[in-house]
């Protein structure tokens, strides 16, 4: 499976994060709440537009979908 | 018996800190900030076997690097402050991402006990964890716990004080990271020795230099070791695709996953009952009208209780000032000094304390939907439309909690991390009506209008402060504070039963607050009232509240209001309470001893009223909103702007329904 961003992770499927971009806070903001390189990732909720809720190590994580394009994952 | 001992509270949101805190302490805390800080701060104490114990309770965090404020707060508390002991409290459902803080305390003391709340929800979830093999492999005591029945509690509390005592040694773990960044931290150690940083731990210090942590880069600055950060500047850049923010949380839950795989069993997990009610209440099409039916509860229950109540209460100030004023008449006391004390402060103070109800209800109510997890999943809900005006999510709590006191609403604001975020959500707070200005609402409501015009009436004041709230949002965020759209990540802890004695401590401390203001601001207010609207002359007609209503009176025309009203407005500053009580006096005293609802009625026509009832919700914030705005922002700039913009707003749409109504003959 080709990598693509978390905001077009299909709902229920499961995915490990690839990389994360973004400025050094977001990044590191990224990386404190758990979406760091090889974390799993499964989206619980996904309306057409808005945030997404995302379960990621044991937590959910409600996260804005510009936010979600910039953490790319590879799906299982 | 030697000094004091410390107990700081750490832990990531919703671990059910403020739980153990609140059992730790019971109503032995007191609720202030921390000092040159923005951020609650909660302090408490208990007695163990004689001795006294202090326990701090840090705010809850993932992370402790200087990106918040609430971050830099517990960090430099357990370094600088040096605990006796730190309570760190995992939530035994969550622990992957709750070690994550773990280690990076490990990494700054080794006084630590680490707290496993939550064991049964865990159990629930499938989660088993091996507390004796967790503890070998931090290095640190784990005592399992569920603090919401107290069980384990005492246990920790032995524990921790042994730590305290320095009569349980720990050997907290080490984390090692790969070999480049390792070397790394060695060379910076070995610069740092020179420098008198002795009572910062120089390994932790060297990991934040490296990834150019911005509090401990000026720390290093401050204590002359220019030098030295541009020789980390220099180093070379590390090799491979990730880069330092990257590694080091890499490494630290690279480990984590090597505990939690030693000592963590998961059986396989069914569905919880958080994903179940999260189908539901996080629906795409659900999720709002819910929302909006959970916020009507609110409302609909804390206005039905109180009203009685406040009924008791204004009954109760009233015999109250009869009393007072038949003993100070019979003792021979001057009639000045009988007019200060019932019209001008029992009056007063009595016209704030009606609010109480409100203020213990409301708080109340909102502290269950916290408590039960339900108000992420607001935020959550709102964030779509919260985003269309280039609002984050996050400043829909704030919102909601304007309509309580605009005082904390704005505090609230804090857990926006964004400063343009922060002044927008802080700027667009004072429009929602607090609790006071809905009292006042409710009771010149219930004075002019009866019934479904009543409900319908309120209802339209209230939709009105709504589309101006998300009017002025989009206005400010296209105009006065343009920027990115604000990055939105938050968590959502999972549902649970709220806490009967966490929500009461909570109620009990936002009605102390509100007491105390009554207490303070409230009674100098309704004195100075009292005294503008008694002097000089004889009676109020004559007196100085008279002269400055009548001089600004022509503006008050433009929206049919006569003087008294423009005198209730302007009382209205001091606390938006005393509109009603500054009404009561102007319109009581002012008529022919008819009362004050006769007064009013025989003065004011419907319209005015409701004109009124618009002014009133929208004009300059109350003195206290206006000083937390000046504090919050730091600017007076911001602050004299939130307070303009208000008062044009306000008299501007004032005046048009004034006039539109007159127009179409409802005046």
């Amino acid at each position: 499976m080709p990598v693509l961003p978390l905001s077009l992770l299909s709902p229920n499927q499961k995915a490990s994060v690839v990389s994360v971009s973004g400025g050094r806070g977001l990044v590191k903001r990224l990386n404190d709440m758990g979406f760091g390189p090889g974390a799993e990732v499964v989206v619980l909720n996904r309306a057409i537009s808005g945030p997404l809720m995302v379960m990621v190590r044991g937590t959910r994580v409600a996260i804005g979908r510009g936010l979600a394009t910039k953490i790319m994952v590879n799906p299982e | 018996m030697g000094e004091k001992k410390v107990m700081a509270l750490a832990g990531n949101p919703n671990v059910g800190k403020s739980t153990i805190f609140n059992a730790l302490t019971g109503a032995r805390q007191h609720v202030g900030n921390w000092p040159g800080k923005t951020v609650e701060q909660k302090k408490g104490y208990f007695e163990r076997n004689g001795e006294k114990i202090e326990v701090v309770d840090l705010p809850g965090t993932y992370s402790l690097t200087a990106y918040s404020i609430e971050e830099t707060v517990a960090r430099d508390f357990i370094i600088k402050d040096k605990p006796d002991v730190v309570i760190d409290i995992l939530d035994a459902s969550n622990i992957e991402r709750n070690l994550y803080l773990t280690l990076q305390i490990l990494e700054l003391t080794d006084r630590v006990v680490v707290a496993l709340n939550k064991t049964d929800i865990a159990e629930a979830q499938g989660v088993e964890i091996d507390a004796e093999k967790l503890s070998r492999l931090l290095g640190v005591p784990v005592i399992p716990l569920v603090a919401t029945h107290k069980s384990g509690i005492d246990r920790l509390v032995k524990t921790a004080l042994e730590i305290a005592k320095g009569e349980k040694k720990t050997a907290p773990m080490k984390i090692a990271y790969d070999r480049a960044v390792e070397e790394r931290i060695e060379k910076i150690e070995g610069m740092l020795c020179s420098l008198p940083l002795e009572a910062y731990p120089s390994r932790w210090l060297a990991v934040k230099l490296l990834e150019m942590d911005s509090s401990v880069v000026e720390l290093v600055e401050k204590a002359g070791g220019k030098d030295v950060l541009i020789d980390i500047g220099g180093l070379k850049p590390l090799e491979g695709e990730h880069d330092i923010e990257t590694i080091v949380p890499a490494t630290l839950y690279e480990i984590i996953g090597g505990i939690v795989e030693k000592c963590v069993v998961y059986r396989e997990r069914g569905e919880t009952l958080t994903d179940r009610l999260d189908r539901i209440l996080t629906h795409k099409y659900l999720g709002l009208p819910i929302l909006f039916l959970v916020y009507g509860i609110i409302f609909g229950i804390t206005f039905t209780l109180s009203t009685p109540l406040m009924e008791w209460i204004d009954a109760g100030f009233n015999v109250m000032g009869n009393a007072t004023a038949s003993f100070l008449s019979s003792s021979g006391a001057p009639a000045w000094l009988n007019g200060l004390v019932v019209d001008g402060i029992i009056a007063g103070v009595g016209g704030v304390m009606v609010f109480l109800p409100v203020i213990i209800l409301f708080f109340f109510m909102f502290a269950i939907v916290e408590n039960s997890g339900y108000m992420a999943r607001a935020a959550f809900v709102m964030d779509r439309i919260m985003h269309k005006m280039g609002l984050h999510g996050k400043t829909f709590l704030p919102l909601l909690l304007g309509y309580g006191c605009n005082v904390p609403a704005i505090m609230a604001t804090r857990t926006l991390e964004n400063r343009k975020d922060r002044l927008i959500a802080i700027l667009i707070n004072p429009l929602i009506p607090c609790g006071a200005r809905l009292g006042v609402m409710t009771f010149i409501v219930s004075i002019f209008f009866t019934g479904l015009t009543a409900t319908l009436v309120m209802l339209s004041l209230i939709m009105i402060s709504l589309g101006l709230v998300f009017l002025m949002g989009v206005l400010f965020r296209r105009f006065v504070l343009p920027g990115e759209h604000p990055p939105f990540l938050m968590e959502l802890p999972p549902y649970q039963m709220p806490g009967i004695k966490d929500i009461l401590i909570h109620t009990g401390e936002r009605a102390w607050i509100f007491v105390k203001k009554a207490g303070t601001v409230i009674v100098v207010v309704s004195i100075v009232i009292w005294y503008l609207s008694n002097y000089p002359g004889t009676d109020i007609n004559g007196s100085y509240a008279a002269m400055l209503g009548r001089a600004l009176e022509p503006i008050g025309s433009l929206m049919g209001f006569d003087w008294r009203i423009m005198v209730a407005l302007i009382a209205g500053f001091g606390a938006k309470e005393t509109t009603i009580t500054t009404l009561g006096v102007l319109y009581a005293s002012g008529g022919s001893g008819a009362g004050f609802v006769a007064g009013i009625t025989a003065s004011l026509t419907p319209l005015t009223a409701y004109t009124f009832l618009l002014v009133q919700m929208i004009y300059v914030p109350c003195l206290a909103t206006v000083a937390i705005i000046k504090k919050e922002t730091g600017s007076w700039k911001w602050t004299g702007f939130a307070v303009g913009y208000t008062l044009v707003l306000a008299f501007i749409l004032g005046a048009l329904v004034y006039g539109i109504g007159k127009l179409l003959g409802w005046g």
